[in-house]
């Protein structure tokens, strides 16, 4: 049925997901806080962190301009990002996170530039994906639901 | 006429007393269900995805949560701003005012002099806080309540997504019930059942329900933590499971462990 064929591909995109490393665990907690009454909880809770987090991106984009760079100030923000990063789920943005904070703590600002550019790869990347795979789960979603109380 | 043996007779006992344990058990559960919802956690953090996630858990686990995004507004929240205290002398009664609880973020333009009135009633089983916070830290605000606010025996839970052992037994030794690490899950909360619990048991004769829970008057278990409870006795509490867990007041928690993950 194509019902059955929907369902297995938005699996097996999820799947891919943790597969390729972009999610963690705290996304499957993420999951776990969704019920009927909050259908849509994740995707609410993604779409805040890429809302909330646009102004970090900006400030330390910001930040990474100027001379000489104030690595405190760059790593309060990155620790800032970092906390809403993990606490979606977002692997590999998260792992990014971590390496600027230790560029920022040896000084290294070209490391840390080097860092950024790549996180903000890797952030839009998964963004792109979430989307996806949340527009899709939508769609087979509701179906979904009314077979398990069956 | 119906002849019963003994034998009949003292198994009907039997399974009466057991029937009667099984109720009484349920009747237990069913009063803690009922005071877990009516208890309400104070939720501070900067962070508008932590504060999300923590009112999602929180109410999933059937709390009544206020998030507030700041030691600050946590402060003014529990009235403790500018040295202002609500604290109520021991020899307050038991039959405090109307009470107040929400699920929603808090902001308040009132002022000062009503803020405090409304506090009078105001309820906190427990409080969750970041560690780092811009301004006052949770650390901070965790000296705040602790230190002699009339706040200071709600259990005080921090949270930190780093692991820093030293940070840890800092917060632990200033009076924190636990710390948590970010991010929190819903298997966190569970634990920290007990601690809400034990709040409840302090004040035991206000939890007297008759067995027919339903009935059951809000005011008489939601109290605020200060008010002292002096003519209490055991005894007046029947099949109220509360009661066994009585904690004295100003005991340490028995557990301070902290929770490291891998």
């Amino acid at each position: 049925m194509d019902r059955n064929k929907q369902h297995r591909q938005v699996a097996l995109m999820r799947q891919s997901l943790f597969d390729q490393g972009l999610l963690d665990e705290q996304f499957v907690q993420l999951e776990e806080l969704q019920d009927d009454a909050n259908p849509n909880f994740v995707e609410e809770v993604v779409t805040l962190f890429y809302r909330d987090s646009a102004r970090l991106i900006l400030n330390i984009d910001q930040a990474l301009d100027k001379s000489p760079l104030d690595f405190a100030k760059l790593d309060s923000y990155m620790h800032q990002f970092k906390g809403s990063a993990s606490s979606i789920g977002a692997k590999k943005v998260k792992s990014e996170c971590t390496l600027f904070r230790e560029y920022c703590k040896a000084g290294n600002g070209e490391g840390c530039k080097r860092t950024f550019q790549q996180l903000k790869k890797e952030y839009a990347l998964l963004r792109k994906k979430l989307e996806s795979y949340f527009q899709l789960a939508r769609q087979v979603g509701p179906v979904e639901t009314a077979c398990r109380r069956i | 006429m119906e002849v019963v043996s003994l034998e009949q007779m003292e198994m009907k006992q039997g399974n009466d007393y057991e029937e009667n344990q099984q109720q009484q058990k349920q009747k237990q559960k069913q009063l803690q269900l009922q005071q877990q919802q009516h208890f309400h956690v104070l939720a501070v953090d900067d962070s508008l995805i932590d504060r999300k996630l923590l009112e999602k858990l929180l109410t999933i686990s059937s709390y009544h949560v206020t998030c507030v995004e700041s030691g600050d507004k946590a402060l003014e929240y529990l009235g403790l701003l500018d040295g202002r205290d609500n604290d109520t002398t021991s020899s307050s009664s038991p039959s405090s005012p109307s009470f107040s609880s929400s699920s929603s973020s808090f902001s308040s333009s009132s002022s000062a002099n009503s803020t405090q009135q409304e506090m009078q009633g105001l309820k906190v089983n427990l409080i969750m806080t970041d560690y780092c916070m811009p301004g006052m830290s949770g650390y901070d605000l965790l000296k705040r309540v602790k230190c002699g606010s009339s706040w200071k025996d709600v259990p005080v839970v921090v949270m930190s997504s780093e692991n820093v052992p030293s940070r840890i037994n800092m917060c632990l030794e200033g009076g924190a019930e636990d710390f948590l690490l970010k991010p929190v899950q819903l298997s966190d909360l569970k634990k920290l059942q007990p601690h809400l619990l034990k709040s409840l048991s302090q004040f035991p004769c206000e939890n007297i329900s008759s067995t027919s829970s339903t009935n059951e008057d809000d005011e008489s278990i939601n109290k605020n933590n200060n008010s002292s409870c002096s003519s209490c006795s055991s005894s007046k509490i029947s099949n109220n499971g509360v009661c066994k867990r009585k904690a004295l007041v100003s005991a340490d928690p028995l557990e301070r462990r902290s929770k490291l993950k891998d």
